[in-house]
């Protein structure tokens, strides 16, 4: 492009130009070639086991007929109900006994820490060990649960594997026992970052324990606890383990959330597409709880 | 009563306020001890009662498990050494399973490594203006 020209045509030009830098992240030449060729290998591994997969499932679950097959089946009614349930407690339990022992791990003294470290145990322990442990642990006859509630307090347990509500809320509890750690730490480090001149000032004020809990430490962590609750539903929408290993579905396919009943009618039903369907059937839910966080996500940090 | 007797009668708890506010912190400092003990110990048993199955029914003898007890009542290490000496039909290949975690392992672990270190290091310099 000529001297004159540029001035001719200067404003679009200039445009063309900047968004053509733009569109290269600020990058120059070769350096814009290196970046592309950095990115390369992501966006293969990318395509290949993300967007390929997830296009695939999408064509697997596009028949309409498939639908109602699905919500005609009362397995899948009832594992609606059971997904509900375990969303609402799962979630909620864990993530307010991690706020609550979040704070009972900011006190000082090195058995606190000591406790930590074995606290965050069941978070380092591989799922499905713990899992087929708890699985025995709460049968009824040889369980060690019940094992100890009868040596200890002359109780005989019930069968807690053998009716729905006790199965789901041992499922439940599977789940908060495996998951709390992690969030309690992510929320540790939360109210670490709070500073300390914050609780200076409202000891000066007067604020002491509950107060200053409502009026200091709970506003500044609201933020980030709401980001962590979408996060844990909709790690909680993908989680298989606890109720696959711990109850398998059972008692008579009573307690199968989406992603288990999904594996069933996938493998052991040998129908893929209805399989594909059951999990599909959640994604009115998830995809506005991802939009949902991908907004809040920015402001994820502690406000002040 | 008279307001004589009244003002005397309050004159010595009124002399040291002091005094009793020190001593209301301490009974307080004493009461959220014993609280962090007892959660400590709560605590615990929630974290470890799991984990100590796993670690008992591993040190049980064989058919223990079908018992009633709270802890191995004949305890020994054989079903380690049945596993590491592959002593079982379903255990007939645990060396070469083992073999494949690691080798799994391992090369998880370069990949995400190679892969996501070339991709952060290309968008940190790309500045991804507008973001998300």
């Amino acid at each position: 492009m000529t001297t004159a020209s540029a001035i001719e045509f200067g404003g679009p030009a200039v445009r063309r130009q900047s968004l053509w830098r733009y569109w290269r992240g600020g990058l120059r030449g070769s350096e814009f070639t290196w970046a592309l060729a950095f990115l390369v290998p992501y966006i293969g591994v990318f395509v290949a086991f993300v967007a390929y997969p997830v296009f695939y499932g999408l064509w697997m679950g596009s028949k309409p007929s498939l639908y109602t097959e699905v919500f005609s089946d009362p397995i899948y009614q009832q594992t609606l109900v059971n997904t509900v349930l375990f969303v609402a407690f799962g979630v909620n339990l864990k993530l307010f006994f991690a706020l609550m022992l979040s704070g009972f791990f900011m006190r000082p003294g090195w058995w606190v820490k000591g406790l930590l470290m074995i606290f965050v145990l069941p978070w380092a322990v591989p799922a499905l060990p713990s899992f087929i442990s708890i699985h025995w642990m709460l049968n009824g006859e040889w369980g060690l649960l019940n094992n100890a509630l009868y040596h200890l307090f002359g109780l005989d347990g019930p069968s807690w594997l053998n009716s729905r509500w006790l199965a789901l809320g041992s499922a439940i509890y599977s789940h908060v026992w495996k998951w709390m750690p992690f969030w309690t730490v992510i929320l540790l480090a939360g109210r670490m970052s709070i500073p300390q001149e914050i609780y200076d000032a409202a000891k000066v004020d007067g604020a002491t324990g509950f107060r200053r809990f409502a009026h200091v430490s709970f506003p500044l962590l609201a933020n980030l606890y709401l980001v962590l609750t979408l996060l844990a539903t909709i790690f909680l929408l993908g989680d298989f383990n606890s109720v696959y290993f711990v109850t398998g579905g059972g008692p008579a396919n009573s307690t199968h959330l989406l992603a288990t009943l999904g594996i069933r009618n996938a493998f052991d039903l040998a129908n893929p597409r209805l399989g594909v369907a059951v999990v599909m059937s959640a994604l009115p839910l998830l995809i506005p709880l991802v939009i949902i966080l991908m907004r809040r996500i920015k402001n994820a940090e502690v406000q002040l | 009563m008279s307001t004589i007797a009244a003002d005397t009668a309050l004159a010595p708890a009124a002399a040291r306020p002091a005094e009793r506010m020190r001593r209301a912190a301490r009974r307080w400092r004493y009461l959220t001890n014993v609280g962090a003990a007892v959660l400590s110990a709560v605590l615990l048993v929630w974290t470890l009662t799991p984990i100590y199955n796993i670690i008992m029914v591993s040190f049980e003898a064989e058919g223990d498990v079908f018992s009633d007890h709270l802890w191995p009542p004949n305890a020994s290490a054989n079903s380690f050494w049945i596993v590491l000496s592959q002593g079982y039909w379903y255990l007939e290949y645990f060396w070469h399973q083992f073999g494949n975690s690691v080798y799994i392992a391992s090369m998880v672990t370069l990949l995400v490594l190679t892969i996501g270190s070339l991709t952060s290091f290309s968008v940190m310099r790309m500045r991804i203006r507008n973001g998300w």
